[in-house]
């Protein structure tokens, strides 16, 4: 008896295979980036205009763009910008974003009134305007957009984080937690965090692939990629106007963005099931 | 209607960037009964009580002010030179034609001009236009009376005295010739005196068509004016101008019927089908690489003649503008027929290879480092960045392209004159005077720090020239003396691609910014 019980509790949760799909696609996507970052098919800014235009072919897999530019090559070269930016972005968003939730889920009181406010009051400022500050105080640069982006990403992290803590702290497992006398950062860490973290995820890929489009929005600022230098948010935006003519050319961006932010949230997926996994044994 | 000259600044640019759209929609033609006997249609549809014509057209943006006086901006003028005439009006081959003068002299020195005011022209009040409407628009826009006796428009600055001796003579007497003057007077509205204080919010003029309303981001309609001095009856009843911002919306609309008329992109000429008529012409702008001259190495013929050299023009039309421009020489398009020069678009024909040769003569065998600054407000700017500083790196000039916003384009690149280089566009005017008054030494805005004595002394003469035949040759030598110095590599004229329902008929093109509606008709 006892041993079928183990049993089905065992087949119940099995344990997870250390590279699950995010792990390879994430992989994927990453080689691709140091791949382009060594060596592209061609010269990712150089330009043929009689071949603009191309649909996907032998000679270019992905099409040419308008100035007859290797699209692949240009995908494969924009792709340590958009990343970079895109992750760090990203990185301070749910770092700041998910600190400030965490606390003020948790603690509430004066604490929660007065970082809230302030979250409140970054939502409530255009992302643009934030920018130009940042453009206006530090000037222009990679680091500089994705500090920019990072910051506007932050009050919606920080908005879902903190509403999964009121949720949390108020399940049985907690409140027996912090009766046997575990402290609030065990509570917070140990045992909220991890319950409560899909939802985090699910807004920090959603944060991803808004940093990567937006980063485009900002080179008209002098702050993001500067042209010729391809980016995948700026590659989808020089598109749109030939999308009645040329549809491989939208379409190649978006769907490398479209895996890139897939690939990090199946990532994410299966990095929370490790931790489920370990927490279970 | 608007005095766009005297906002050369402001209006330069702006329009080309924004460029295109407008939309006319064709709603089936039904004769008004008054007309039925005139025009010989099925005889059951004229038998019944019409149904007005209507048509809508598409524009991108709001209108700046609807005070003729006051308004700079190309895109409402668009509009607005249908509602409101001057004592001239513009003719679609650059000249002028008569409004509310039916005829002018000018005297033997030059300085005097005498109108004869049109017999019978109404303002779309009903009130016959007088002398005294004429003497109150012209005082209006001097600044006469008004509290900082700032004038509203620089066109007028010539200008000694205007006078009203009796109902139907308007003299305008000058300090000095001034060859260009009848031309400047086709956008300078006439209004009426009894809406002083109201021209911005119910606007009256004596065009064709009469003001209707306004709805911010929405629309403006005009209505066909049944007591102007032409004849109106094949005009078309009610005029729309929707105001759609963005390029694809107005496509779709207009396949699908929402509207009648829009500008449409070069990329999108291939998408819109064969079912719509496209007038395609040429904007009458001038596109242009600029460098600053005060800035070295600009400041070497050689060095600009490199650059001149290396950039290929074609390339840039075929890959920015879908082949839909012209290529130029020097600073005007040859929409200017009668003034342009023609010719010198190959003074610096590509050749990288020379220009290799130029930069290795004058110390500079590896090139340059520099900066191409362009602003974000047209997308246009950007892509042509990057094709030119391509073409540039061939010769060795390594370019840093840097986006701008649009408010800090004007303040630190026209206005501070903080930049190596830039790209812009200069949008049509009537006068040539205007179009190649911006490398004067003198012009207040001569933002790339151009400075040739004798080209200056050309434009003086041809200014100041009593005989149109030296007016046309100074102004054609100015413009060889541009091209030769290199005053800026001089790109290309893009084209507007108009796109209308094949009902609408006799779009007629015009230099400047300028729909006109008398000349649409809407056939079956």
């Amino acid at each position: 008896m006892d041993d079928v019980v183990g049993k089905a509790q065992a087949s119940a949760r099995p344990r997870r295979a250390v590279a699950g799909p995010g792990w390879w696609l994430t992989g994927f996507v990453l080689a691709i980036t140091l791949w382009g970052w060594l060596a592209t098919p061609y010269a990712p800014n150089e330009m043929n205009v009689p071949a603009r235009l191309q649909p996907p072919s032998w000679a270019h897999l992905a099409g040419t763009d308008e100035f007859g530019r290797d699209i692949l090559s240009r995908l494969m070269a924009g792709a340590r910008i958009s990343l970079a930016v895109g992750a760090g972005a990203m990185t301070l968003s749910v770092l700041s974003g998910a600190l400030i939730g965490m606390l003020t889920g948790y603690f509430g009181g004066w604490l929660d009134d007065a970082l809230m406010r302030l979250m409140d009051a970054l939502l409530a400022l255009p992302g643009i305007v934030i920018a130009l500050l940042i453009v206006a105080v530090w000037g222009v640069g990679l680091l500089n957009t994705a500090l920019a982006l990072g910051i506007m990403g932050a009050p919606v992290i920080a908005r879902v984080t903190r509403s999964a803590f009121l949720v949390g702290r108020e399940m049985d497992y907690v409140l027996a937690a912090r009766a046997l006398g575990a402290s609030a950062a065990r509570a917070i860490l140990k045992h909220i965090l991890p319950n409560q973290i899909t939802p985090i995820l699910v807004a920090a890929s959603i944060n991803l692939a808004g940093a990567i489009l937006a980063e485009a929005g900002l080179s008209y600022l002098g702050l993001g990629t500067q042209p010729p230098d391809p980016s995948w948010g700026r590659m989808l935006q020089e598109a749109q106007r030939y999308i009645g003519v040329a549809w491989w050319y939208a379409l190649a961006p978006g769907l490398t963005i479209t895996l890139a932010v897939f690939a990090f949230y199946l990532l994410a997926n299966d990095i929370q099931r490790a931790l489920i996994d370990r927490h279970w044994q | 209607m608007k005095a766009t000259h005297s906002r050369v600044e402001k209006a330069l640019v702006l329009t080309s960037a924004i460029a295109l759209l407008m939309g006319a929609c064709a709603a089936p033609r039904a004769l008004p009964t008054a007309d039925s006997s005139a025009q010989p249609a099925a005889p059951a549809e004229t038998a019944a009580p019409a149904e007005p014509t209507r048509l809508v057209l598409r524009t991108t943006t709001d209108p700046d002010n609807l005070d003729p006086h006051v308004s700079a901006a190309s895109l409402t003028q668009q509009i607005m030179l249908n509602v409101f005439e001057g004592l001239v009006k513009p003719a679609p081959d650059g000249g002028v034609v008569p409004a509310l003068a039916e005829s002018h002299t000018v005297s033997p020195d030059g300085l005097t001009y005498t109108f004869k005011l049109r017999a019978g022209a109404r303002f779309h009040n009903g009130q016959p236009v007088t002398a005294a409407d004429v003497q109150y628009s012209f005082d209006r826009l001097m600044g006469k009376g008004s509290p900082d006796g700032k004038p509203l428009t620089a066109s007028l600055a010539d200008v000694e005295s205007v006078a009203t001796p009796d109902a139907a003579t308007c003299v305008i007497k000058l300090k000095q010739v001034n060859a260009s003057f009848i031309n400047l007077l086709a956008t300078l509205a006439v209004l009426p005196a009894a809406n002083d204080g109201q021209h911005d919010k119910a606007p009256i003029g004596t065009g064709p068509y009469r003001f209707v309303s306004y709805e911010p981001q929405q629309r403006i309609v005009l209505e066909k004016f049944a007591d102007y001095w032409q004849d109106t009856r094949d005009m078309i009843d009610q005029v729309e101008f929707r105001i759609i911002k963005d390029d694809q919306t107005a496509l779709l609309q207009l396949q699908s019927g929402a509207i009648d008329f829009t500008g449409v992109s070069s990329e999108q000429l291939p998408t819109l089908g064969s079912s719509f008529k496209v007038v395609s012409h040429p904007a009458n702008s001038v596109f242009i690489l600029a460098m600053n001259h005060a800035r070295p190495p600009f400041d070497t013929l050689k060095v600009r003649q490199a650059i001149a050299h290396a950039i290929d023009k074609d390339a840039i039309i075929q890959a920015v503008f879908n082949g839909y421009a012209v290529k130029l020489g020097s600073n005007m398009s040859p929409v200017m027929a009668r003034f342009y020069q023609d010719g010198l678009q190959d003074t610096y024909p590509h050749n990288p290879d020379k220009a290799k040769a130029l930069l290795a003569e004058i110390g500079y065998p590896n090139g340059f480092p520099m900066t191409l600054s362009v602003s974000s407000h047209a997308d246009l700017y950007g892509r042509t960045a990057q094709i030119v500083a391509d073409q540039l790196a061939k010769v060795g000039i390594d370019v840093t392209i840097e986006t701008v916003e649009w408010g800090v384009w004007l303040e630190r690149i026209y206005t501070n004159r903080e930049f190596d280089a830039t790209l812009i566009d200069f949008t049509g005017k009537l006068d040539p005077q205007a179009v190649l008054g911006r490398y004067a030494s003198n012009f207040r805005r001569n933002f790339i720090n151009y400075n040739n004595p004798a080209y200056d002394a050309l434009m003086e003469q041809a200014v100041r020239a009593t005989d149109p035949a030296t007016q046309v040759e100074r102004y054609k030598q100015a413009q060889q003396v541009l091209a030769e110095d290199v005053a800026a590599v001089f790109l290309l004229d893009y084209q507007f691609n108009w796109a209308m329902k094949p009902q609408v008929e006799g779009y007629t093109p015009y230099p400047i910014f300028f729909h006109d509606l008398s000349r649409l008709r809407l056939t079956r």
